[in-house]
């Protein structure tokens, strides 16, 4: 799964991205070494609790994009798992979205990583 | 205080942002930027009780403000409520919204934002059309030059209420989206993009391939023969979109993001 986030992680205006389970814990970390464990556990919470509020409303809804002044989230339901892009504000949303469609679906046919990703589930608080 | 939720109206409609506050019984107020435009809704454990965006308050302010189609929103928690001004309830409220929401998904298919200019099409309509009065009200307007927030307010018109009329209009061929009024120093895409672009399209979906792009391209308002090196992923998503089977969709998507990529 490292070798699709780094593929994500190439793209201009991308910082990092990580894969959660549903409670916002990391499974795949591809962020930036340098970023505080804190802030990063503070917003992969943050990131699960939105798109959990975000899929009660509104069933149906997979992705979700929260804009801040500094950075832009870039959070996925892919239901056994989280995906968390942390980009800046100039990020392309359309190549992000097709770069990531483009590693989720090869992440879809890969039994290894399917068999990775049904280990890691947990269900949403 | 601190804020609790900020984002781009491109990205969450206001629509669903007031579904979420609502559903989660939260009070606080909503501001909404758009431009120099600001607006505020307040909600009171997840009623919502009061709005204001210029001169318009209560329903008419929630109903303007639905129409923001982009924009940056911030929602800020437990904030008195300086008044109440909407008698609807949360529910009839947000089913008008919603209403009015479906209808601005299709408005969004010819005028990409609310400041959008229209001009008269020279080829104009092909068939007979009638208007009604408010309908040549907001035509003669058009020249041009005014956007769809500058006729409702020479009108004295609700933006939605014009940008509904425009629609009609335009798709009736009588109006068209006035391109270049965007800033001409965006950078323009090489015509080898769409030669390769139309290659790769055609080979999913055969001879309709070309004809799909030329739809795109039209529903974005844009030219061909200029357009924006910007708008060129999302042009290739739209498009991608057309293609049902999803490992086909994922192949076009990773042939073209390559191109895209240089």
């Amino acid at each position: 799964m490292k070798a699709g986030l780094q593929e994500i992680n190439e793209l201009g205006g991308v910082w990092g991205s990580l894969v959660l389970n549903n409670r916002g814990e990391v499974i795949v970390n591809a962020a930036p070494a340098g970023l505080n464990q804190d802030a990063l556990a503070n917003l992969t919470n943050q990131a699960v609790d939105l798109l959990s509020s975000a899929v009660e409303s509104l069933p149906g809804l997979t992705e979700t994009v929260i804009h801040y002044s500094q950075k832009k989230l870039f959070i996925l339901d892919l239901k056994q798992v989280v995906l968390l892009v942390i980009c800046t504000p100039s990020v392309d949303l359309s190549l992000l979205r097709m770069t990531v469609n483009v590693v989720v679906t090869n992440w879809g046919a890969d039994p290894k990583i399917q068999k990775q990703l049904k280990d890691h589930y947990v269900e949403r608080l | 205080m601190a804020e609790v939720l900020k984002g781009n109206l491109a990205q969450l409609s206001l629509l669903d942002i007031l579904r979420m506050l609502s559903f989660g019984r939260r009070s606080g107020r909503l501001d909404i930027r758009q431009g120099g435009k600001t607006g505020e809704i307040y909600l009171e454990r997840g009623n919502i009780v009061h709005a204001v965006t210029g001169t318009q308050l209560g329903e008419k302010g929630v109903y303007t403000l639905m129409g923001w189609l982009e924009g940056d929103f911030s929602f800020t928690p437990d904030v008195n409520v300086p008044d109440h001004s909407i008698n609807t309830t949360t529910e009839q409220l947000m089913l008008e919204a919603s209403r009015q929401a479906e209808q601005w998904e299709d408005i969004k298919d010819v005028l990409s934002s609310t400041d959008a200019v229209f001009n008269i099409s020279p080829s104009g309509s092909t068939s007979t059309v009638s208007l009604k009065p408010i309908e040549w009200q907001v035509l003669a307007q058009v020249n041009g030059e005014r956007s769809v927030v500058e006729i409702g307010e020479i009108l004295e018109l609700h933006e939605f209420e014009v940008a509904k009329i425009i629609y009609s209009l335009t798709t009736a061929g009588l109006l068209h989206e006035v391109t270049g009024t965007r800033p001409s120093f965006r950078e323009i895409v090489d015509e080898s993009f769409f030669v390769q672009l139309n290659e790769i399209f055609t080979e999913v979906m055969g001879p309709l391939g070309p004809v799909i792009i030329e739809d795109e391209i039209r529903l974005l308002g844009e030219d061909r023969a200029a357009f924006p090196q910007d708008r060129a992923a999302e042009l290739v998503e739209r498009i991608s979109l057309e293609i049902s089977d999803s490992a086909k969709r994922a192949k076009f998507q990773k042939e073209m993001v390559s191109v895209l990529r240089g």
